[in-house]
């Protein structure tokens, strides 16, 4: 993949503070034009990656490309834009000052989208930030995101404090965004639904790491429930790597990532849910997922060696 | 960038303006009263206490009381600007970084398209623009009614940082100190105390321990002679500096000499004298080692100079400080 086609880069990225590692050996690549999202407990370096690309913060180790270039220059802070997770706007601004500030600060500014979404959503122009509930100003900072007209947006759980009419007001501005600007985004979020809903990309991080990054409709090609008798000591084929097992007196089930076509008689075969896999390989941890990615201390059997 | 600066800051600069003005009418409306109060005082019948009628005594007392009483409140003037000037800096300077990166409002303004270095220099310029165009005004009524009170010699250490615009240049300095301490300590609170405590440090030490070696200094001698009447008797003294100087030290020097003595040469002859004053008193001692009494002073024709090269000082001091502000901003986390 060339880098002009990838919009987020990082080879070996980390990052540590004093003595806690947030980030480590990151490697990833998301290609243009895709809504990518970040899932991952807490804690698991979401914010840290996006912090990183968005040049907030140096990493420690490794290196990030964002757009083809190394972030924090201003020319590609004019093509990205970054909404943090806790929403912060001027104090004391009022949300007309604060879409002045943004044009202030941004060739690219379209006053006019901004002053369209804002009207749309109902939300007065002369009052002060402090003053809008949490829902608005969420709006209101994707607002100052969008009408930057970036070529990537880097969400921090933009929705994250939401409630339902109000996270799906978002999710819909922000989709209008893409729909018509083709705009490429990573977000980070902790709510399945939405990366069901919006995404077709998916990164998972656990502990620090990065333990899955690829299109969601490959992903859920690639993944299978394998279910068989517990007592019949059957073996998984070859070529599968398990990524979580589930066992019971009535038989044990398997999570594995397959290579396809899958042609297998003796286990029964089901689709997982994206869900379902992201679950799986959070439920696995950092430890196991490693283990399933290099296939090297489990068996096709699933059998610990 | 000049306008959200200007914005985020613009209820600190409307604040500090009106305490300013404040100040200002404060010393305008004593100034003027004190300068009256001195012009009646000074003018016949009691020509400054110096040798009134006694038909004019309740009068002349009056008004000698009269000026008396309002030092105290004219101390609270020349304090409380004292105070204000530098705290004015140090307050912008804490809430111009510090507070955006406790609010976290930074991760907001340095992701606009803007460099961190431009970000952080429009916030230098605009608020040392408001600073001086607050105080450079507050300077000029000051240093009006340091005269006109008849407060204080302006070379004095209460006198001499509002009788001219070296006030200014304290402002920039603490405004520039915060600045870099809040890019470090990330917090108002942190901020301002570490920089009170700094800047309060280098401004009650400069005058004493710095400010006297920026010029040169000049020598007066005092004569003493002894005065009996009846059992009583003392020493009547006359000569020394001028009443504008600013008087630093006395000592002993040969009689003749018109040079500043070496700390050496003021060592050796207070030995002597100290050794020749166990046996007579200190106006035979002189007569006989044949040395005099001087008293160290910078002139008050050394008092631009003295501001000139304070003010560079402390501008430098801030120039240094937003220099390494400016450097460091492009590696602080957001």
């Amino acid at each position: 993949m060339s880098s002009d086609a990838v919009v987020l880069e990082t080879v070996g990225l980390a990052k540590r503070f004093r003595s806690r590692w947030a980030l480590r050996d990151c490697t990833l690549s998301i290609p243009t034009g895709r809504v990518a999202a970040l899932v991952g407990p807490n804690g698991a370096g979401k914010s840290t990656l996006l912090r990183i690309a968005a040049g907030l913060t140096r990493p420690s180790e490794g290196t990030v490309r964002v757009l083809g270039d190394v972030p924090a220059t201003c020319d590609v802070m004019q093509r990205v834009g970054y909404l943090d997770q806790d929403l912060p706007l001027l104090d004391g601004f009022r949300v007309r000052e604060m879409l002045r500030f943004a044009e202030l600060t941004n060739p690219t500014w379209d006053m006019e989208t901004a002053t369209r979404y804002i009207t749309q959503l109902d939300i007065p122009l002369d009052v002060r930030v402090e003053s809008l509930s949490g829902g608005q100003r969420a709006q209101v900072a994707l607002t100052l995101c969008l009408a930057k007209q970036p070529e990537l947006l880097l969400l921090d759980e933009p929705a994250a404090a939401l409630d339902p009419v109000a996270r799906e007001d978002l999710l819909r501005l922000l989709m209008q965004q893409v729909a018509d600007h083709g705009t490429s985004v990573v977000l980070s979020t902790h709510a399945l639904g939405d990366v069901v809903a919006i995404c077709d990309y998916v990164v998972i991080l656990c502990n620090a790491r990065v333990v899955l990054s690829d299109d969601i409709d490959f992903i859920l090609e690639s993944h299978r429930f394998f279910t068989g008798l517990s007592h019949d000591g059957t073996a998984l084929p070859a070529g599968v790597t398990v990524i979580d097992e589930q066992r019971t007196t009535r038989g044990t089930t398997f999570l594995v990532r397959v290579e396809l076509p899958v042609d297998e008689e003796r286990w029964q075969l089901q689709r997982p849910t994206l869900d379902e896999v992201v679950l799986a390989y959070l439920r696995s941890g950092v430890a196991g997922a490693r283990h399933a990615q290099s296939s090297g201390e489990r068996d096709s059997n699933g059998e610990r060696r | 960038m000049t306008w959200t600066a200007w914005r985020q800051q613009r209820a600190q600069y409307l604040a500090f303006t009106l305490v300013a003005l404040l100040l200002a009418a404060w010393m305008f409306i004593t100034g003027h009263h004190e300068q009256m109060a001195w012009s009646r005082y000074l003018a016949a019948p009691c020509h400054g206490g110096d040798g009134f009628p006694a038909s004019d005594n309740l009068l002349c007392v009056t008004q000698q009381s009269a000026l008396s009483q309002s030092w105290f409140g004219s101390s609270l003037v020349s304090y409380t600007t004292l105070a204000f000037v530098p705290l004015f800096g140090l307050v912008l300077g804490a809430t111009a970084v510090a507070h955006d990166l406790q609010n976290k409002t930074v991760r907001l303004v340095l992701t606009q398209s803007q460099s961190r270095t431009r970000w952080l220099a429009s916030k230098l310029l605009v608020n040392a623009g408001a600073l001086v165009v607050v105080l450079v005004p507050l300077s000029l009524v000051s240093s009006w009614w340091i005269r006109a009170a008849h407060y204080a010699p302006r070379l004095a250490s209460k006198a001499f940082p509002l009788a001219g615009p070296v006030g200014v240049t304290y402002a920039l300095f603490g405004f520039a100190l915060a600045v870099a301490f809040g890019l470090v300590l990330r917090r108002v609170g942190w901020t301002l105390a570490v920089g009170l405590v700094l800047v309060a440090a280098l401004l009650l030490n400069f005058p004493n321990q710095v400010r006297p070696n920026l010029v040169s200094h000049d020598v007066a001698s005092v004569s003493s002679t002894r005065v009996t009447k009846g059992s009583a008797s003392g020493f009547y003294s006359s000569g020394g500096p001028p009443a504008t100087a600013l008087s630093l030290s006395s000592a002993y020097e040969a009689e003749g000499t018109k040079d500043v003595p070496s700390p050496s040469s003021m060592k050796a002859a207070a030995t002597e004298m100290m050794q020749c004053e166990h046996q007579e008193s200190f106006p035979s001692c002189e007569s006989k080692l044949k040395m005099v009494m001087v008293q160290i002073y910078i002139p008050d024709s050394e008092f631009w100079t003295l501001q000139a090269l304070e003010g560079l000082i402390y501008l430098a001091l801030a120039t240094l400080l937003s220099a390494g502000a400016l450097v460091g901003v492009r590696r602080v986390r957001a």
